[in-house]
């Protein structure tokens, strides 16, 4: 209670919780924003997702490990390692879609939900063969470090990247959804499949690029996740849960309502850790998303369809 | 001219036959103990508790369209609402080292009464009556967690689950007189408290004077586990083959159908999803009762008491009632006899064939065989037949 009291009679404490806030709430956000493509477009809710973001990270791991032992600058070892990594997990979501998840789509929610929460537990123990147990972290040199002087405190330079990197990937996504071609196909197989096949459109094919753009987005969540802390094989169903939150918080289909989303899940676990101590903070993240499901179910900024 | 009366009927001669073979097995499994091998019983148990846990879900998932990722809440809900009911509140819970006992040099112990308010704890209580007391409280449980839950739909649903699982698992994790996130074991001389226990312990003793007071808890929690698990199956049974079996049926086809010829479905998904997290804290509170000790990262494992459990209905055959039957029998054996071979593959390729099933046989391996035979082992289809 005390602790509690303390942090609601500081502006210094409640700007902190709002900086911390906000830089977990953009790491949120680029997890959320490749779950809520693939589920705008294709109704698929990737059980999996979070799985791909820790593959990603191990990915960029070792090519980042395999950069720095060629003896690189390690600032520029992650951006190198993500130019690197991004054909390499487009052609992946590209396969994976067109292979298997492709034939699960359906009226009936079961096939694709089973399927992908397979893939989770075949991603998690593969990992766990290939790179053991141990944590990671990407190294990003200096970068990790380096801060920016607020006065009363350092604001970490990578909590600034995050919110950059996040609004850029949500504001080129929705470049790309309503202002290209690609965009447009897009837009047209999640409106009707059936009609989208009639004009022409390969429905296999562009769900399969849609999960290849998704897999780019979760690239870039993966660096920025790797450079931020450490993680193990089994970090994925807590990545999923966070991404679901953030994008049913801001509204199913809303690609800005993601960084909405993330933002009050970041601001309210900050919040829950600072007042109540550290173990509070998941639970005070899921609360929030729980007391919001209550009020709105349909989010803060719902589309007019679905 | 010659008239002829059209009857219903459901079962068929095979049906009964089936129902003799399962209630003698039943009657089998329950003479496991006089073998006097904990292994065995260790493995029953887990038998038993996989195939209960299958069987719900599959209600569930296969015949609401309820897919929950989240059961592990009511498993985990139901082994703490037991490991509170064992509490004996004069249990000592550590010292206070500012009051320092002068004869012994330690610190004064704290009870269990002294730490927490001595109301909210009757223990301990029987654990008959405490296995039952989690299977209400799981009802209770899943009345709220229905009210979120339920705002989402298909696959919004299942990640809903999931959170409140794990929202669940870490508000249990904080409560102190619950061990927290670091376990508490329940202990042998809470099970010995009760008469009951002792005549089992002495039975067992008439048969080898060596059988150990453990043992005998063994044999309790087996017995225990053998009764939820058969009239959990039999209750799944009646449900699918009366009205409620064939209302769900409609709604899994046409829910907009179905409402129209007076099928309330939301009110029968809510029934089945709280009748259903009664069951399953139940068999939680049952799989608890043992040496091992209560953790929630262990009791309420995503994977053993989820994942599992869906491959297990996948492979075996979603939406029947023999599928969960089939899949736990297959499981049983490849788990016994491919973690020891391959230990983390088999999880890999638990996964791969879960896939390729739902992928080219969705129905499960009992699928295939109706498919090509219409056989059933358990019949629940109505037949009309015109007899003279």
């Amino acid at each position: 209670m005390e602790q509690l009291f303390e942090v609601l009679t500081s502006p210094l404490r409640l700007l902190d919780i709002l900086i911390d806030g906000v830089s977990s709430g953009a790491q949120y956000a680029l997890f959320a924003a490749g779950l809520s493509l693939i589920f705008g477009i294709m109704r698929l809710v990737n059980l999996a997702h979070g799985d791909f973001i820790i593959l990603a990270a191990y990915i960029l791991f070792a090519i980042s490990w395999a950069l720095g032992a060629l003896g690189l600058a390690p600032e520029l070892n992650p951006v190198l390692a993500l130019v690197l990594a991004a054909p390499i997990l487009f052609a992946l979501g590209y396969a994976v879609q067109r292979g298997v998840l492709n034939n699960t789509l359906g009226k009936d929610v079961l096939p694709p939900l089973l399927v992908t929460f397979a893939l989770s537990v075949i991603i998690q123990n593969g990992l766990f063969l290939v790179f053991s147990p141990d944590t990671r972290s990407i190294d990003g040199g200096a970068l990790s470090t380096a801060g920016i002087d607020i006065g009363y405190r350092q604001v970490p330079l990578l909590s600034i990247i995050t919110v950059a990197v996040a609004v850029a990937v949500i504001g080129g996504l929705q470049t790309l959804f309503f202002r290209t071609p690609l965009g447009r196909d897009f837009r047209a197989v999640s409106d009707d499949p059936e009609i989208a096949q009639l004009m022409g459109i390969n429905r296999r094919h562009v769900f399969a690029l849609a999960m290849g753009v998704a897999m780019i987005v979760v690239a870039i969540a993966g660096v920025m996740f790797g450079l931020a802390g450490s993680f193990d094989p089994y970090l994925g169903p807590t990545r999923l849960l966070s991404a679901f939150e953030a994008v049913i918080i801001g509204g199913v289909g809303s690609l800005w309502g993601t960084l909405a989303g993330g933002t009050i899940l970041g601001i309210a676990e900050q919040f829950g850790s600072r007042a109540f101590g550290e173990a509070f903070k998941q639970i005070s993240g899921h609360v929030a998303f729980l007391l919001i499901l209550l009020i709105r179910p349909r989010g803060l900024f719902p589309r007019a369809k679905d | 001219m010659m008239t002829s009366t059209p009857s219903i009927r459901q079962n068929t001669p095979t049906g009964t036959l089936a129902l003799i073979v399962f209630v003698l097995a039943a009657v089998l499994a329950a003479c496991l103990p006089l073998l006097g091998h904990t292994l065995a019983l260790q493995w029953g148990k887990e038998f038993l508790m996989l195939l209960a846990l299958a069987s719900l879900w599959n209600l569930l998932a296969g015949y609401a369209g309820l897919v929950s990722v989240g059961q592990q809440a009511f498993v985990g809900f139901g082994a703490y609402v037991f490991l509170h009911l064992t509490l004996d509140p004069s249990k000592s819970i550590g010292q206070d080292w500012s009051q320092i006992d002068p004869l012994t040099g330690l610190g004064k112990n704290i009870t269990l009464a002294d730490a927490f308010p001595a109301w909210m704890f009757i223990g301990p209580v029987h654990p008959l009556l405490s296995v039952l007391a989690a299977l209400a409280f799981g009802a209770l449980l899943a009345i709220p967690v229905s009210w979120i839950v339920f705002r989402l739909r298909g696959p919004y649903f299942a990640i809903g689950t999931w959170v409140v699982a794990v929202v669940i698992q870490l508000v249990i994790g904080q409560l102190g007189w619950l061990g927290k996130g670091t376990g508490t074991a329940i202990s042998l001389d809470y099970a010995f408290g009760f008469g009951d226990m002792n005549a089992v312990h002495s039975l067992f003793q008439n048969l080898n004077p060596d059988s150990k007071k453990i043992f005998a808890r063994e044999a309790y929690r087996f017995w225990m586990m053998l009764v939820a698990t058969v009239l959990i199956l039999l209750a799944i049974l009646a449900v699918i083959r009366s009205r409620i079996g064939l209302a769900l049926a409609a709604i899994r086809d046409n829910e907009a159908a179905a409402s129209s010829l007076g099928v309330n479905a939301a009110r029968l998904k809510l029934m089945l999803f709280v009748a259903v997290g009664a069951a399953t804290a139940l068999v939680g509170a049952i799989g608890a009762f043992d040496e091992s000790g209560l953790l929630p990262m262990k009791n309420f494992s995503l994977l053993e008491y989820t994942a599992f459990i869906i491959f297990i209905v996948v492979i075996g055959g979603i939406g029947s009632f023999e599928g969960p039957i089939i899949g736990t029998l297959i499981y049983f054996v490849a788990d016994k006899i491919l973690t020891g071979l391959v230990g983390e593959y088999f999880y890999i390729v638990l996964g791969v064939i879960g896939i390729i099933v739902m992928l080219f046989a969705p129905k499960g391996l009992w699928g295939l065989v109706q498919e090509r035979t219409g056989f059933a082992l358990f019949p629940v289809r109505r037949t009309v037949v015109f007899s003279k």
